[in-house]
């Protein structure tokens, strides 16, 4: 939806999906990470420590995922 | 679509000393055109700054295979809010390499996350407007007041003294005061203080050249705009004896009681518990740090031209990547020496 909204081509989405080659730009993952942020109550980018950041998408999902479980949400 | 490399991995992180030579070499081929020594100043000055505890002196890059490809510096200050102290964050010179992109805006909310620190950013570049917006920042300034003040008739005329000697201060001016007004001189601004009816009232101005050409000041700190209002005829009168006829003010529109125009443009932004006031850009980049790249009409020419060649954002103007033609330096002393010479 964020692509289509920053008139972005997405490609195909798989776990693999390298985020750098994904189609979306800065805006669009500060867009999503702002969404996310509303709707799961965390950030995990804002932090102090240093941070791996995600490679894929699958990366990407399990930082949440990660974050969720340290304050112990469940994203399902 | 353009596909790039893929990285073994992308990490985010604090600045440490240990990167202040690469780091200084991703900023000057990043912001272009920027000139070395200004981003050697401007670490040194960060270097310097009383950085709150537990806060970051530099700020935060991105690393990829122990390069260094972004950066986002940051100004970490304890300020007076409403007579109380309060933390704040000036974001400053962040830039990612085009290839890496993708992680700006995570790069840009590392660290943000203090709910009791107020970031501003006082010098967003217009392409990176909608990245702000989406990370909930709020825009506070809208344009820039242009004031004519030795032309204006003031409130204050009389039995007004201005003081530009700090320790001449003491009996006048709270400490918190006087370490900004000594700091900021130490920036390079001009601080002076009205002395008027019992009361103290400093201001800070900082030194400009609009287009390389036409000085002017810009205020940067004041208690309150109304001040700058009241006592713009003394203040006016001691910029022209510096050659200084225009003072540029944040303003949401006109200011009633100046005489200029204002203009639409230059937004700031800001997010967190303390809307910043306008007239206080104490601590931040504009006061800071030394300008990029505009010393001269030629500079701000080609400033002016690469940017409109440009088509990719970088928080500045896309970097032109040219080889690096100083000596690679190797320690805070060897930088300083080198610009010395």
């Amino acid at each position: 939806m964020v692509a289509k909204e920053q008139n972005r081509e997405l490609v195909p989405l798989s776990d693999n999906l390298e985020l750098l080659n994904s189609g979306l730009d800065s805006l669009c993952f500060a867009i999503i990470v702002a969404r996310l942020e509303d709707v799961l109550g965390c950030d995990p980018f804002n932090g102090d420590e240093a941070i791996d950041l995600p490679l894929t998408l699958n990366d990407f999902i399990r930082l949440y995922e990660e974050d969720g479980k340290k304050r112990g949400v469940s994203l399902e | 679509m353009a596909r790039f490399p893929s990285p073994h991995g992308v990490r985010c992180r604090e600045i440490g000393s240990a990167d202040i030579i690469p780091l200084v070499d991703l900023l000057t081929r990043g912001f272009y055109p920027s000139r070395r020594e200004d981003w050697v100043q401007r670490l040194q000055r960060l270097a310097r700054h009383p950085t709150p505890a537990g806060f970051p002196k530099y700020g935060y890059v991105l690393e990829c295979e122990d390069t260094l490809v972004g950066a986002s510096l940051v100004i970490y200050s304890s300020v007076l809010v409403n007579g109380e102290k309060s933390i704040r964050c000036n974001d400053s010179s962040w830039y990612v390499k085009p290839e890496f992109r993708s992680y700006a805006s995570m790069l840009a909310s590392h660290g943000r996350g203090h709910k009791n620190v107020t970031y501003f950013n006082v010098t967003p570049d217009r392409r990176t407007l909608p990245i702000l917006e989406a990370q909930r920042y709020v825009r506070y300034s809208s344009g820039q007041f242009v004031a004519l003040p030795a032309l204006c008739a003031g409130t204050a005329r009389r039995n007004v003294k201005l003081v530009t000697a700090c320790p001449n201060l003491d009996n006048h001016l709270p400490q918190a005061d006087i370490e900004l007004l000594t700091a900021h001189e130490s920036y390079g601004c001009i601080s002076v203080t009205c002395i008027s009816g019992g009361g103290a009232y400093p201001f800070v101005f900082a030194p400009r050249r609009k287009f390389g050409l036409i000085p002017h000041v810009r205020l940067i700190y004041c208690r309150d705009l109304s001040d700058f209002v009241r006592f713009e005829r003394p203040l006016g009168r001691f910029l022209a004896r510096r050659n200084f006829f225009l003072a540029v003010l944040d303003s949401n529109g006109p200011i009633p009681g100046l005489v200029g125009a204002y203009f639409p443009g230059h937004p700031k932004y800001f997010k967190g518990p303390s809307r910043p006031r306008l007239g206080d850009l104490a601590y931040s980049e504009l006061a800071m740090f030394p300008r990029l790249g505009e010393s001269t009409p030629w500079e701000m020419l080609v400033k002016k031209f690469s940017r409109k060649r440009s088509t990719n954002w970088s928080g500045q103007v896309r970097a032109k990547e040219t080889p690096d033609k100083h000596h690679l330096v190797t320690s805070w002393a060897a930088l300083t020496a080198k610009r010395q010479d």
